[in-house]
């Protein structure tokens, strides 16, 4: 896109990118934070930014990859700041809460109990994602794990980001890293045992 | 022959590690490189623990699930969008900004 100087030309554009790319954003904002009105505010902040710096904008990228550049960035600032707000709690990385997957005592001490023990999962990962239910399992999921840990995990399942990155954006020590990513995948994989395969959705 | 097979494995299980412990490295491995150790005692677990050996398919499923959702927003595919209501709002505070 032409970038104009021209203040009404300015304005213009960016009012265009929300019917554009407001929905691509948005989807893409609330797949990392899980929340309507935060989404949405991301989306704003992105765009304003956008609007901000539009002579920053090459034309070998797309419009869409350069603003959703900018997202990135801001969902990545939410994290450290939220992160810096909030004191790390021994909760975040202590895994006692899962002890009562794994058996007490006996000869099986510390192997999966029968309620928790992981069955096979008959489904195609790609396919399952149509299913509107499943993603909103997904989100629920999420959810429900302490949002540092949800952060952690989202940092480095949905972007890809090795453990000393994300340890410096969210505040943890590399221990906190493993743990919470432990934390988060055997909760995460319970929770969708539970609400999805095991309540017959199939 | 199986019947001893099976016999062996099961009290292999018993005699080595617990799934509580070799649990973490299952997940480890999808972060970083795992240890000649670490991967000796996950094979050996997956030898004899059949629940284990679903447990590592199901985080395996979970993996494929995310990245598919992100191979989803490469393609430009997605599945929520911005109310009606919200998209008027943005453009006012955009158009409120600039002027």
């Amino acid at each position: 896109m032409q970038v104009q100087t021209a203040e009404n030309k300015t304005t213009f554009d960016a009012t265009v990118w929300v019917d554009a790319h407001g929905d691509f954003l948005y989807s893409f904002a609330f797949s990392r934070v899980r929340d309507q009105w935060l989404a949405e505010d991301l989306v704003q902040e992105t765009l304003l930014a956008a609007m901000q710096s539009s002579n920053s904008f090459a034309e070998k990228s797309s419009e869409r990859t350069w603003l959703c550049g900018i997202l990135k960035h801001k969902i990545i600032d939410h994290f450290r700041k939220n992160s810096r707000e909030v004191e790390l709690s021994d909760e975040e990385a202590d895994l006692s809460s899962y002890d009562y997957l794994f058996r007490e005592e006996g000869v099986w001490k510390g192997h999966w109990t029968a309620a928790a023990r992981p069955i096979v999962w008959e489904e195609n990962p790609e396919k399952v994602l149509e299913h509107t239910e499943f993603r909103g399992i997904l989100t629920h999921c999420l959810g429900e794990l302490p949002e540092r840990v949800a952060n952690c995990f989202t940092l480095r399942e949905m972007d890809g980001f090795a453990a000393p990155e994300i340890c410096r954006i969210l505040g943890i020590s590399p221990n906190n890293f493993w743990v919470m990513m432990h934390r988060a995948r055997l909760h995460l994989r319970r929770c969708i045992d539970f609400n999805w395969f095991r309540e017959g959705h199939k | 022959m199986a019947n001893l097979k099976a016999k062996f494995k099961m009290w292999l299980s018993m005699k080595t590690e617990e799934c509580k412990n070799v649990s973490p490295l299952f997940s480890y491995a999808y972060d970083r490189k795992l240890s000649l150790l670490e991967k000796m005692r996950v094979r050996l677990h997956l030898y004899t623990c059949g629940a284990c050996l679903n447990y590592v398919s199901n985080l395996k499923f979970m993996h494929e699930v995310f990245h598919a959702q992100e191979e989803d927003f490469e393609n430009e595919k997605i599945n929520d969008s911005l109310s009606s209501e919200a998209k008027t709002r943005i453009k006012e505070n955009l158009k409120a900004q600039n002027s």
